[in-house]
């Protein structure tokens, strides 16, 4: 704990200097209110006060009603305001108390803005990188636990997929432009205040200033080997000039799952079953020699069937499946079919999950400071509940999943003179996880291999199975509770940075020198126990009393367990920089310059050959304008990766890029329509040194120990000498000339605003060549079959377009509204892989495809009458003898192989007969039968193509409100796992759209058919009638707040208190809605959830 | 406070100058020590033993099914067993046997599965998989000479050792696909490959010079510490192997059955790697002379064909000491000593289903052998009728079975069948052994009063069969299910005597020794000499040694072998299987808990299709692809694929 002391050390005497920094001169208040030039209120706007000497001054910021107040005394004599957007404006302070102040807007709504480039900062007026940004308010709109959830439909460009809502577990995968590479390792790199962190998930999100994506080669190349995914930097809020301005945020919200699948009943269940075995029967006897090819064939059938099918539910199981909830007949006596312990019929989802759980966040930060020493400190808390009941388990509590989480933070800036500033971050996060340890066997096997008849479940406080049926899927309940441990995990993270700045005027105006080091760590240690419940078993009582069967307790007793206690990770990482900057304007031509070294090591006991890993790199970027219209800038990083050879160890990434401000131009004509255009484009190289957890990549061949048993051999006799001889294999061989994989990006994009600043448009086009990708070979001879080393080999295309539209403006003096909407799309084509392509089969290469694309076969929805396989008597009972003809790609029968006419009857994957209700396979490559070779890379992946968000909201008064609407289109998912098809089994689980399957009877009442026949083939589940579509749209977000009037609060000490409630994932749009969710779809784990959270922000 | 940031600055410099030209030189590079490589293994006997232990792993056979959910018994490929797969499709469908027995085997659905280690994989890691097993013999033979601590005697018995494996990882590909490329040296994974497939007259020259060689550097046997190490009879005993395959029809074509493989052969020179380019008799001499010499070594070795003289099975044993001989030559491998005991093994695979595999569960080898082992879930091996006809009765004549009847368990106990079948067969109402008492095959009964059996058939299509003859070999039942005693027969005597006497048949008729041999297999058994009066001449011997050979060899992966190289496969394994559908009954009289009484029907199982072109397994679609099996004239895939 001794981490815990520093740091309120370190607090403390912070404080202690604020509280001093109060007291200090003889003051009087001035109080006042800045607007726009439309009357409305300008909150965030900088005020300060300076001295006549112009030595020194005092500030603050006005609040959302434009409001601010400051103490001075006389020696202060000017104010000086400066807003976003606004031309900074001088007011004589003279004797006045009492302000009120109208700001011009400036030329182009915000393009005074500073934003954050990688190592620093630039106006967003002269950036010529593809860059998008969203601030602190967005942020903590989204009501998540995990920063990640908070990000989709907010910036062009990035795509975000959450599989899992776990609490602990539920972050998103992003990705910025899409994938560039089929080697998998297509994670963003993520900088928290300018230093790569590998966790920045638990940051509280009211810690955060502002998020930006950088997407081009431009924004990245000067983190050249680890830059091709793009990265996202995460910008920590920083101490402001003025005085202390605490604010308090507490917010409490309940959280459900969105849409799951739903299950069938026990009737339905026990149909499907015996429908599934009447259809099978067709598929064992089809083939029969009194029935195949036969005039008389469907009668012998028919016949055969009468004694040959065998239902597994009598009609009886069915009448008892029935009544399973009626335990009293309309009249009040005993209901005969009532039988819930050997007929029972259980909704298990009811029973093992909550309908909602609760989340709580509170936060306080403080922020302040004056001339020599600004701060920020925040301290957060989150609480995140489980969905799963755990009450009916020993540990209940702990079994429960949770996450609760501390956040501290403190930045501090010193200016300790006027050349030179240290600055000084601390950030802390600790995090405990709690609840069932085996998340995984929870889905996979108690939920999906379960059935709604399984076993009498949970009664009187026992876990009951029905005698001689106790494998545990038939209780989940009890499989839950007796195949999970619980863990609580507690894990700690520390992030810490020292940066020294000084200017060095001296030697060149402009210059200035900084040193950064930081030292990150984190422990993580869990602890856990078991129980080991008791179960019972139920028997027929002899008497026939259904209602009191006979109990026997299967096992006995045991006491539980609770382990101590045990690491279960760490790790360090220190990083050190030294750069120079230069910044200076000559007339009209504006320079700027960065040189820097950097240094990482990281220290991790999981790392391959427990060794750490080292980076380290050179970087550099020289900026120019010319009258802030001719922009142009060079970056480039020169970066080492321990993963290559001697002499080969650093890599070169430059990139170029320019901007030109048309509306800046002489011959621009002065207009109110466009009163901002710059064109920008960017050219580069960014690199990538990752494949797996590969490391050394160049080393020589190298051999490694078996540990598994089966990997050596046993000699000797059994019972006397038998021992077993570990195994030593040769691992993986070496590449000596291993180098990166690079990315050649391109980008083009325009900014433009219109209508004075109203609106605000940017798009961008990009293309993205990844070349010598680093992979494995795929056309080396089997015979070979030693373990390769990744080689670069591989080339990748990918391209899109971004698109973000924003909308302000006002309706009246206290009526303002904005609209804000941004679209992406990203393509990819694998340009070259090293794969065997097989002649003939070109259509199953992955060369030449998306990334991820699936090889389907291809459905073409069902067979829904026999007359689609046979000709058809009266009765429209097929004619087994004459078999309906297939049609080839002309129209016209076609022949096999063997040259004989190919009937549709023949078009069945793996043989298995076909009847109405099968999937109809396409007959690709027309050789008169479905196999292997029909599969076709098809379809979209289950990353989108198209991402989109709209977002739009209003204040008013006091009253502010905003929507996000979020979607994803061109995008797929095959929801049937290999350990989930359908009908896999006896036992499994059986849903929703299981019930919703062909039957000749549903589909003549024309009701909705989302599944083939029970008995479908599941040999053949990869086609495309189950990849589906699940583009989706969402309401994201939604937030409606009230600010309370500053009158009523200033008596209560208080500057502002706002109310608001807001919700996320609240409703979603989509096809397939049956399936479940679209995000997941087909992901067998802890479902997405919806949250709806409401909360007070108090600012003093 | 100058005095302060001067020497900051003072520090920041130098950490700036410190970090760019000092640390760079070795900051990225890798820390020395910790690296095994190929000179770490092969300096010392102690670490090259690991790399010996790994290559046995590989290149040794077992016809265990191993413990992955996908594997399941090589037998479910032929007429020994139609597998039922408890309602989940994905158990025991690795071997991808339910689209072979359609017809339905491709490249990407073939039943090779490759050496044990890669069991449960698909058709591609399979093929390669026999290569990796032949790169670490090609790995030991070209390394084992640089130990520096070992013996010359034990670096030459290594040698032996590591030729015979690469000799039984090739042996074992070429028997699914034919002439495939022969590995000599550890290959390079850059530059280019080209190693075609070699004829199979190459093929087995080769093999048989290998095993030769090997012969030559082993010892004829082994210490008990060393029990499962390879020996120069068991390098004899694979080449008599494969000099038996080589003269068999499948690859040495007699002309009048060249008809039934048309579909198998291309009818040119690509011919080559599928078989012989004409017949020559003289290979059954070479064959006849080969299984004679594992005979008259087998003394050298210890190796005896184990008959004590008790050819029949104690009623309701529980132990080692009440089995019959036959059932106790693979029910206790191992030959620990007593009045029970195997010296017949000539090599075996040492790994049995009690050991800790790769998954650390060896249950799915236990499920998928046989649903009796695990008394409930698991699939079912039932064995179809047309094989248990291959069983004579006692008194050595042949019988069909009865189509329907009342009580099963009389009727097959009471058709007194060759004591090998029902020493490898489990079925309804058996006494299987104390803990399990009488197994429970049957569905329920039509009025209700039996519910099904708990080794009914539960499958997909409901409990449809009710099937109750299930292999049983190799499934623990004596000695209280020890699975310990077990180890995978890869080479025993009798396949010798039976190898002996068939090949003499083939060369020259039956002679005299073909007779003896043959006949002390059955005697053995308990079953009834045969002769010359009976069987006249080569061709009704030849029916009879392979009957023989079919009934002694039963559920020992020689049935899939066998059928293709007698080329009867697309006759034998194009129909339909039937089985004893069993259902309980009272018949009208009070019944026995453990033991109804059960009505039998024959059920039929579907038809199977065996195209022509299963004769040879079809290469995966990527080695196809990479056009280096055919060498420069064609792809290299096996006729009709």
């Amino acid at each position: 704990m001794n981490k815990r002391q520093l740091l309120s050390r370190i607090l403390v005497f912070i404080m202690a200097i604020v509280i001093q920094q109060d007291g200090f001169a003889q003051t009087r208040k001035i109080s006042g209110t800045i607007l726009d030039d439309k009357g409305a209120p300008v909150s965030g706007a900088s005020v300060s006060a300076t001295r006549a000497t112009q030595k020194t001054s005092t500030g603050t910021l006005t609040d959302a009603q434009g409001s601010f107040t400051l103490n001075i005394d006389d020696t202060y004599k000017t104010l000086t305001i400066t807003g976003v957007g606004f031309t900074p404006q001088d007011i004589n302070i003279g004797s006045n108390a009492v302000f009120t102040i109208t700001l011009q807007r400036s030329d182009a709504a915000n393009l005074g803005d500073v934003i954050v480039v990688a190592y620093g900062q630039q106006k967003k007026a002269s950036v010529t990188a593809a860059i998008s940004t969203i601030n602190a308010k967005e942020i903590v709109q989204s009501p998540v636990a995990n920063i990640s959830n908070a990000l989709a439909g907010r910036l062009p460009g990035l795509i975000s997929v959450q599989s899992s809502g776990k609490p602990g577990s539920d972050a998103s995968t992003l990705y910025i432009r899409g994938v560039g590479t089929y080697t998998g390792n297509t994670a963003p790199l993520i900088m928290v205040d300018g230093i790569v962190r590998d966790t920045y998930n638990d940051i509280d999100p009211n810690e955060i200033d502002n998020i930006s994506i950088l997407k081009d080669a431009s924004a990245t190349a000067v983190f050249g080997v680890r830059g091709a995914n793009g990265v996202i930097l995460i910008n920590t809020k920083r101490g402001k000039e003025g005085t202390p301005r605490v604010s308090a945020t507490v917010q409490a919200a309940a959280n459900q799952f969105t849409r799951q699948p739903k299950y069938v009943n026990s009737f339905q269940y026990a149909t499907l079953r015996n429908e599934q075995i009447w259809e099978t029967y067709w598929q064992q006897h089809a083939n029969d020699a009194d029935v195949a090819n036969r005039a008389d064939g469907w009668a012998n059938f028919v016949a055969k069937r009468k004694t040959g099918y065998t239902p597994q539910y009598s009609d009886e199981d069915l009448k008892y499946y029935q009544n399973a909830h009626t335990p009293k007949l309309a009249d009040g006596s005993p209901n005969p079919y009532y039988d819930p312990y050997f007929h029972p019929d259980q909704d298990w989802q009811s029973q093992i999950y909550k309908k909602r759980a609760p989340q709580v966040q509170a936060n306080v930060n403080i922020t302040g400071g004056t001339k020599g020493m600004k701060y920020f400190l925040s301290a957060g808390y989150l609480t995140q509940g489980g969905l799963f009941k755990t009450d009916y388990m020993p540990f209940s509590s702990e079994m429960d999943y949770k996450k609760d989480r501390y956040n501290l933070r403190g930045n501090f800036d010193f200016d300790v003179n006027d050349n030179l500033k240290v600055s000084v971050d601390i950030g802390t996060q600790f995090v405990q996880i709690s609840g069932m340890n085996n998340d995984g066997y929870n889905y996979e096997k108690n939920l999906m291999w379960t059935n709604p008849m399984g076993s009498p479940g949970y009664v009187d406080g026992k876990f009951v199975f029905i005698w001689n049926q106790t494998a545990e899927q038939f209780n989940p309940l009890y499989s839950l509770a007796m195949r999970n441990q619980y863990n609580i995990n507690n894990n700690s993270t520390l992030n810490s940075a020292l940066r020294v700045t000084h200017k060095l005027d001296f030697i060149t105006k402009g210059l200035t020198a900084n040193v950064r080091g930081s030292y990150d760590s984190y422990f993580s240690s869990t602890s856990g126990g078991q129980s080991f419940p008791v179960y019972w078993t139920v028997r027929a009582n002899p008497n026939g009393d259904k209602l009191n069967p006979i109990w026997v307790q299967m096992n006995n007793e045991a006491p539980s367990q609770r382990f101590v206690n045990w690491y279960s990770g760490k790790w360090r990482t220190w990083y050190a920089e030294a750069a120079l900057n230069y910044n200076r304007t000559f007339g009209d031509h504006a320079f700027s310059g960065l040189a820097m070294a950097n240094l990482s090591k990281k220290f991790d006991p999981n790392l391959a050959y427990n060794l750490p890993h080292a980076y380290q790199s050179l970087v550099g970027r020289v900026t120019y304008a010319y009258k802030g219209k001719y922009l142009a800038e060079f970056n480039m990083g020169l970066n080492g990766s321990e993963n290559f050879p001697e002499g080969k160890r650093f890599g070169y990434f430059p990139a170029y890029s320019a901007g030109w401000v048309a509306s800046k131009e002489d011959f621009w004509p002065k207009n109110n329509i466009v009163t901002f255009l710059k064109i920008r484009g960017s050219v580069g190289k960014v690199g990538n040194d990752v494949v797996g957890g590969t490391r050394y990549m160049y080393l020589p061949d190298v051999w490694a120990y078996s540990s598994a048993v089966m990997n050596g051999y046993y000699f000797g006799q059994y019972g006397s000498n038998r021992n077993n001889i570990q195994g030593a294999y040769e691992s993986k061989l070496g590449n000596p000339n291993v180098t990166w994989e690079t990315s050649q990006k391109a980008n083009i994009g325009f900014e433009i605003n219109l209508f004075k600043e109203k609106v605000a448009i940017t798009f961008d086009h990009f293309t993205e060549q990844r070349k010598d990708i680093l992979s494995s070979k795929g056309t080396v001879p089997g015979i070979v079959s030693a373990n390769l080393p990744p080689y670069n080999l591989g080339q990748v295309e990918n391209w899109g377009n971004e698109l973000e539209i924003i909308y302000r403006d006002k309706g009246g003096k206290n009526f303002s509204y904005w609209v804000k909407g941004n679209i992406a799309n990203n393509k990819n084509r694998i340009v070259f892989r090293d794969e065997p392509i097989v002649s003939g089969l070109e259509y199953q290469a992955l060369t030449g495809k998306p990334i991820g694309q699936g090889s389907y076969l291809q459905a073409d929805g069902l067979y829904t009458s026999w007359s689609e396989l046979y000709a058809v008597d009266a009765a429209n009972n097929p004619i087994l003898s004459q078999p309906v003809t297939a049609k080839g790609p002309d129209g016209k029968t076609y022949t096999n192989a063997g040259g004989q006419v190919v009937y549709q009857k023949d078009l069945a994957f793996g043989n298995v007969p076909l009847q109405p209700g099968d999937i109809k396979m396409t007959d690709i490559n027309y050789d008169g039968v479905i196999d292997s070779r029909d599969y076709k890379r098809s379809g979209y992946t289950n990353i989108p193509q198209i991402t989109y968000g709209v977002s739009f909201g209003f204040n008013y008064k006091g009253f502010d409100m905003s929507v996000l609407l979020q979607g994803a289109a061109n995008v797929a998912a095959n929801p049937m796992p290999a350990t989930n098809l359908h009908f896999n089994g006896t036992t499994e689980a059986l849903f929703e759209v299981d019930w919703n399957r062909f039957t000749p009877e549903r589909y003549a009442a024309g009701e909705k058919i989302a599944f083939p026949i029970a008995a479908y083939n599941r040999q053949a589940y990869q086609n495309t009638f189950f990849n589906l579509n699940t583009s989706y749209i969402r309401l994201k977000n939604v937030e409606v707040g009230y600010t309370f009037q500053r009158g009523l609060l200033s008596r209560a000490g208080l500057n502002s208190v706002r109310i608001y409630v807001n919700g996320f994932n609240l409703y979603t749009w989509n096809k397939n809605k049956i399936w479940g969710d679209p995000e997941n779809m087909g992901f067998m784990g802890y479902p997405l959830t919806r949250t709806y959270n409401a909360g007070i922000n108090i600012g003093f | 406070m100058k005095k302060l940031y001067i020497p900051l600055m003072l520090v920041a410099a130098i950490g700036t100058a410190g970090m760019i030209t000092g640390c760079t030189k070795n900051f990225l590079e890798k820390p020395r020590g910790g690296d095994v490589t190929v000179d770490t293994i092969f300096h010392t006997q102690r670490q090259a033993q690991y790399a010996v232990a790994d290559m046995y792993g590989w290149c040794i056979p077992t016809g265990f099914v191993m413990n992955a959910s996908g594997d399941s018994r090589e037998d479910v490929l032929t007429d020994q067993v139609h597998l039922l797969l408890p309602g989940a499709a994905w158990v025991a469908g690795n071997l991808n046997f339910q689209y072979y027995i359609a017809g339905g085997m491709a490249p990407t659905y073939s039943i090779d599965r490759g050496p044990i280690t890669s069991r449960g994989n698909t058709a591609a890691t399979a093929f390669t998989g026999w290569y990796k097993a032949i790169r670490k013999a090609n790995l030991v033979l070209k390394n084992i000479g640089s130990v520096t601590d070992a013996t010359e005697d034990w670096k030459t018995d290594v040698k032996g050792q590591a030729l015979f494996c690469r000799a039984m990882a090739h042996y074992s590909a070429f028997r699914l696909y034919g002439g495939i490329p022969l590995v000599k040296d550890v290959l390079l994974g850059d530059g280019n490959i080209s190693i075609p497939r070699s004829s199979v007259q190459t093929v087995v020259d080769t093999l048989v010079s290998w095993c030769d060689e090997a012969a030559a550097l082993l010892p004829p046997g082994r210490s008990t510490n060393d029990y499962g190490r390879v020996t120069s009879i068991a390098a004899l005993a694979l080449k008599a192997r494969v000099l038996l395959y080589a003269a068999s029809p499948l690859y040495n074509t007699p002309d009048n059955m060249k008809a039934g493989v048309t579909g198998a052969r291309f009818g040119d020179a690509r011919d080559s790697v599928l078989c012989y380019t004409s017949y020559n008799k003289e290979r059954w001499k070479r064959a006849a002379d080969a299984a004679k010499a594992v005979i008259d070594a087998a003394g050298a070795s210890g190796v005896t064909l184990y008959n004590t003289g008790k050819p029949l099975t104690t009623a309701k044993t529980d132990n080692y000491a009440g089995l019959g001989d036959y059932e106790a030559v693979c029910n206790n491998v191992f030959g620990t000593t007593g009045t029970y005991g195997n010296p017949e093994m000539i090599l075996v695979n040492t790994y049995n289903h009690n050991d800790a595999n790769k998954d650390g569960w060896a249950d799915w080898g236990r499920y998928n052998s046989s649903k009796v082992r695990m008394m409930g879930w698991g699939a079912k091996n039932n064995v179809p009728v047309e094989f248990l006809q291959v069983y004579e009765k006692r008194d050595g004549t042949k019988w069909t079975a009865t189509p329907s009847g009342t009580d099963f368990k009389a009727y097959f106990e009471g058709l007194n069948l060759d004591p090998r079948a029902y020493q490898s067969l489990a079925w309804g109402g058996q006494w299987y052994n104390s803990g399990k008492t009488f197994l429970p095959y049957y569905r329920q009964s039509a009025d209700g009063a039996y519910a099904k059996g708990s080794l009914a058939d539960d499958t997909n299509a409901g409990d449809g069969t009710g099937s109750a003859v299930e292999c049983a070999k190799f499934v623990a039942r004596v000695d209280n299910n020890n699975d310990n005693h077990f180890a995978w027969p890869v080479f025993r005597l009798a396949e010798f005597y039976l190898s002996y006497a068939e090949a003499l048949n083939e060369y020259n008729g039956p002679s005299a020794d073909a007779f003896l041999y043959m006949n002390l297999i059955r005697q053995r058994a308990g079953m009834p000499d045969k002769d010359a009066t009976t069987l006249t001449d080569q061709v009704s011997f030849r029916a009879a040694i392979q009957n023989e050979r079919t009934v002694e060899l039963a559920f020992e992966d020689h049935r899939y072998n066998d059928l293709h190289r007698w080329l009867t496969a697309h006759v034998v394994l194009s129909k339909t299987f039937n089985g004893f559908a069993v259902t309980a009954s009272t018949n009208g009289i009070t019944p026995k808990p453990t033991n109804p009484y059960l009505n039998w029907t024959l059920v039929s199982y579907g038809a199977r299709t065996y195209p022509a072109r299963y004769y040879y397994v079809p290469f995966p679609y990527t080695e196809v692809s990479m056009r280096y099996l055919g060498g420069a004239n064609w792809d290299g895939q096996n006729p009709g694929w």
